[in-house]
């Protein structure tokens, strides 16, 4: 028997109507399947975001009223702070004032009697009485040695109770 | 289980063969008319797919035939299969007018005697393969030519050991083969046949004798001894066509019977239609 062959690669069928319109109806179905999924989750996930956004919105509100609460509080502490800078100041110049008003009490000579005396920012004006003009002199020596006073000056300002009262004028240092 | 369907013109033939595991070959047969000649390819798809889905077709052989499809017996002294194929495509490009760009080209080294190898060259125009081809649901088993069909349908038959010519003669188409000692020596389509009706009239009868005498011409001279003659086709269903023939060409007549010695249940008492359709059933079951 001959046996020969004469076949060729077969082409494709071509799709008939049907089956095209079969095919273009599953593709756009299938492809409007993926886009509803894919929809829904979106919308999911826009839902989630919405949520977070809405969280997020809440605790900004509150942070904001702590943030507030926080400027407050460092104002006062400032303003707190600044309290006890002033405390503290009028304290030292105060204790100084003492100390110079200490001095002034501890250097009188004997007999001399402190009478007053009024503390300025950078000079104090003291008024003694005194038996004696030397020892005065020997009160306002005294007092030059202290780290306190710079220049000094003793002024007599007449008598009384039988003493001479004397103005003590010292510069601060 | 193998179908051999003949689109033949005006009717559909088909043979259905079923040889394995059995020791006869057993089938059946039937023809599918068409609307005339000239069918419309759409209409001839739409046939065939309802014929391939009522019978649950899966494997089937049509003959290849029409325009430039040729088929030639020549001798090889080449052996090995090698040289072979280079050979057969060289010798069938100057006797079959092969040209590799344009035809398909098949060969069955079917035959050895000594250092020489027969061989059967089949070339088809491509694009005819794919006309005839694409009009089926499927894939044939193998693409034959009606040539070799037609020699084959003669050499697994009782002639196939005889010297005879046999033309299959439908109204559209005329098959020529002559077997000569086991080889089919020639293989020839006449062209351009077209029989108003099945019996040949007087100009037919004439035309046809010059036909044979020529065709039988190119039949080397110490072979143009011949035993018989067969009529196959649409020709062989009127039995005086086939003595008149026979008569003009001084040969025996007999009207060719593919179904001899086969069990095929067949409405139709014209088996000698079914030649072609039953050859490439037979192919397909080899």
């Amino acid at each position: 028997m001959i046996q020969i062959d004469l076949s060729l690669p077969r082409r494709r069928e071509k799709l008939t109507s049907l089956q095209f319109t079969l095919l273009f109806v599953g593709i756009l179905l299938g492809a409007l399947v993926i886009v509803g999924i894919g929809l829904v989750l979106q919308w999911s996930s826009l839902n989630n975001l919405a949520d977070e956004i809405e969280d997020l919105r809440i605790r900004h509100d509150s942070l904001g009223v702590v943030k507030v609460e926080l400027t407050r509080y460092q104002e006062l502490c400032s303003r707190h702070d600044e309290i006890f800078l002033a405390i503290d100041e009028a304290r030292s110049v105060t204790s100084m004032r003492l100390d110079i008003l200490a001095l002034l009490r501890t250097e009188l000579e004997p007999g001399m009697r402190f009478l007053s005396a009024r503390v300025e920012e950078d000079s104090v004006v003291a008024h003694v009485l005194s038996p004696s003009n030397v020892k005065v002199a020997r009160y306002v020596e005294e007092l030059s040695q202290s780290s306190f006073f710079g220049e000094l000056r003793s002024e007599p300002q007449g008598t009384r109770q039988g003493l001479i009262e004397h103005r003590v004028s010292l510069r601060m240092r | 289980m193998t179908y051999g369907i003949d689109i033949a013109g005006s009717e559909i033939r088909w043979v259905r063969l079923v040889t394995r595991n059995t020791s006869e070959p057993s089938g059946a047969c039937g023809r599918i008319p068409l609307e005339g000649e000239g069918v419309p390819q759409v209409r001839l798809k739409q046939v065939l797919k309802e014929f391939f889905s009522a019978e649950k077709v899966r494997g089937f052989i049509f003959p290849l035939y029409g325009q430039n499809v040729r088929a030639k017996l020549f001798a090889s002294d080449k052996v090995d299969i090698s040289e072979l194929e280079d050979n057969v495509a060289w010798e069938a490009k100057f006797m079959l007018s092969y040209d590799k760009r344009r035809d398909v080209l098949s060969f069955d080294p079917f035959r050895s005697l000594g250092n020489q190898t027969w061989l059967v060259a089949a070339a088809a125009p491509r694009e005819v393969i794919q006309r005839q081809t694409e009009v089926f649901p499927t894939a044939p088993l193998h693409t034959e030519t009606a040539l070799t069909a037609l020699a084959n349908a003669v050499l697994c038959s009782k002639w196939g050991k005889k010297d005879v010519m046999i033309l299959h003669l439908d109204r559209s188409r005329g098959l020529l083969v002559v077997v000569s000692h086991g080889n089919p020596i020639i293989m020839q389509e006449v062209p351009k046949v077209n029989l108003k009706e099945a019996t040949l009239d007087e100009n037919a009868l004439s035309f046809w004798q010059e036909e044979l005498k020529l065709r039988r011409n190119f039949i080397p001279q110490d072979k143009r001894d011949l035993d018989h003659f067969l009529l196959s086709g649409e020709a062989a269903a009127v039995p005086v066509n086939v003595a008149e023939l026979g008569e003009r060409i001084d040969l025996a007549a007999e009207v060719f019977d593919p179904f001899e010695g086969v069990n095929i249940e067949c409405k139709d008492e014209v088996s000698a239609l079914f030649t072609l359709a039953y050859a490439c059933a037979l192919r397909g079951e080899r």
